[in-house]
């Protein structure tokens, strides 16, 4: 079997402070001899839990925490997800050591980042092989059922972390505002995958949004839950060249319901799926933030020069298919 | 239209005379208008940790006036009151006018082209024959099925409606297909409830005219 540590493109962690970009889920995905292929588990997940308690955490309760997030990814209607909990270990996260590790570290390097995850990945197929996830003992944790500032939820952070080992992205579904001490502050946001946390003490990243909903069932969604879904394909131009990089939302306009993609090659082709049935706003936008690797590999080229564009209709999802592709027309700033 | 529909309402205040009954059967076909129907505002909501909302952007939704063609048969069950059949078609469009856009987009109204298909039974009571004119209440329920006009999306509905008509005889032959012969105007206002799934899901509201002829013997 071919294997890599995927580390600069595959380590995914929840910061403090990091780039702003609106909204979208964003698939993990591996360069295979095919092309680029989604990375996703196809067997049990089994998982230790590294035996140490930190200042407010002990081992049993980080496992029941995990516990309860995986339970709450699989709960995601369509979703078939098996895991399980298979002891706990000496072990350190971040050791490619053949087993799926949680459990804290002291980094106080990584001074801005809570948590992260990382993958190692049959590269010829996109399958997972090994993941693990850390939570930075820099920052302190809590459980508690309310929140309990100044502490990070452990189970809102975990929330991120899991969907990321299970081969999520970042979602761009927020907004932030520059720090005076550097960094930048989350304003808002729909995603628990949204790269910034929210402050110390809030609990809301427990829940997942339609965002992380239609990202989790895009990669394990099967059945008749599935086939009741539809999406939205099409392309971005500007000047009549598609290009890498827009951000495209789709607002439900029963629900209000935001989902979203990015175009992910030079012809600015992007496809939106898990969508419910119904009308929708479908809208562009650039990563309005120069630093894109929050998304991108370092070495992709994303325009983020033009303005934000509406597409001219109205767009029908039907159940189980895709409307005809459309094209998104983007003007430069 | 409003006040349309309150005038044929008000005729139904007058009272009929023992006139000859209305016609054994009749057939319609006419000009269909509808008014627009709000259908609520969405808007792209994202989460603060204050739990405030910050809105990216903001739909009004509704479904503008249509136009289309409609068709009734109707017979006779009393002296006065009549049982109708009727089956309609409407191209109006979904639209949403979007504002308040969080990066400075100009307002923009973004349409989908929709059809719709109505059916509905109908009892019509005539209240006033005067003349040629004769003056009917009317009430209906049915089910209409909308279809986007890329043939994308499909929804089903129902709907309830209530108004007046006004017959204007312009030809009374006492034989032949086309014995009688009449101008019909109807005003009504209809209450749909479900079809495409767009803006919010409560009944809409909408005045509707109808004009058209009708023969009948």
């Amino acid at each position: 079997m071919n294997r890599r540590l995927a580390g600069a493109l595959l380590l995914c962690g929840l910061s403090v402070t990091a780039v702003t970009t609106p909204q979208a889920y964003l698939k993990l995905g591996v360069l295979t001899p095919n092309g680029v292929v989604g990375i996703r588990w196809t067997r049990l997940i089994q998982y230790f839990v590294t035996n140490r308690d930190v200042n407010g955490v002990t081992a049993p309760q980080l496992q029941a925490t995990m516990a309860r997030v995986f339970g709450t990814w699989g709960s995601v209607p369509g979703v078939a997800l098996t895991h399980g909990f298979t002891g706990f270990t000496v072990s350190e996260p971040f050791v490619a050591d053949g087993i799926n590790v949680v459990g804290f570290r002291a980094r106080p390097d990584l001074e801005r980042t809570l948590a992260a995850a990382t993958f190692e990945i049959d590269n010829r197929t996109g399958q997972i092989i090994e993941s693990d996830i850390f939570f930075n003992t820099a920052f302190l944790w809590s459980i508690s059922a309310a929140g309990q500032s100044p502490r990070y939820d452990l189970e809102s952070v975990g929330l991120h972390e899991v969907g990321h080992l299970l081969g999520l992205g970042h979602s761009g579904l927020g907004e932030t505002e520059v720090r005076p001490e550097g960094g930048r502050r989350v304003l808002a946001k729909r995603a628990v995958m949204f790269p910034i946390a929210y402050p110390a003490g809030n609990i809301e990243d427990r829940t997942l949004e339609a965002d992380d909903r239609a990202g989790i069932g895009d990669i394990y969604a099967s059945g008749a839950v599935s086939a009741g879904l539809g999406s939205i394909g099409g392309r971005v131009t500007l000047n009549g060249t598609g290009f890498f990089g827009a951000h495209v939302t789709a607002l439900n306009t029963r629900t209000g319901e935001l989902v979203g993609g990015f175009t992910l090659n030079n012809n600015g082709d992007f496809a939106i799926g898990h969508l419910a049935p119904g009308v929708y706003v479908v809208r562009a936008e650039p990563l309005d933030d120069a630093d894109v690797t929050s998304y991108f590999d370092e070495k992709t080229t994303v325009n983020i020069n033009f303005k934000p564009a509406y597409y001219s209709s109205l767009v029908a999802v039907p159940r189980g298919g895709s409307g005809p592709r459309i094209e998104i027309k983007v003007v430069s700033k | 239209m409003k006040a349309l529909v309150g005038v044929l309402l008000l005729s139904a205040g007058f009272v009929a005379p023992a006139a000859a009954q209305t016609p054994r059967w009749e057939f319609g076909v006419g000009a269909l208008l509808t008014d627009r129907e709000a259908a609520g505002t969405t808007s792209a909501t994202l989460l603060s940790p204050g739990g405030d909302t910050l809105t990216l952007f903001r739909t009004t939704n509704r479904v503008t006036s249509g136009l289309g063609v409609e068709s009734q048969l109707s017979w006779r069950l009393r002296e006065r009151l009549r049982a109708e059949v009727a089956f309609g078609w409407v191209r109006a469009d979904l639209e949403s006018r979007i504002s308040s856009d969080f990066e400075g987009v100009p307002n923009v109204s973004l349409t989908q082209g929709v059809q719709q298909f109505r059916g509905e039974l109908a009892v019509a009571y005539r209240l006033l024959q005067r003349g040629r004119l004769s003056a009917f209440v009317r009430g209906a329920a049915g089910g209409f099925r909308e279809i986007t006009t890329d043939k994308v999306l499909v929804g089903n509905g129902t709907s309830a409606s209530l108004g007046g008509v006004a017959h204007v005889r312009v030809r009374q032959a006492p034989s032949g297909l086309f014995g009688r012969m009449a101008l019909r105007l109807e005003a009504r206002v209809v209450v749909r409830k479900g079809g495409i799934k767009f803006g919010d899901d409560g009944a809409r509201v909408s005045p509707t005219l109808v004009a058209g002829v009708v023969i009948g013997r």
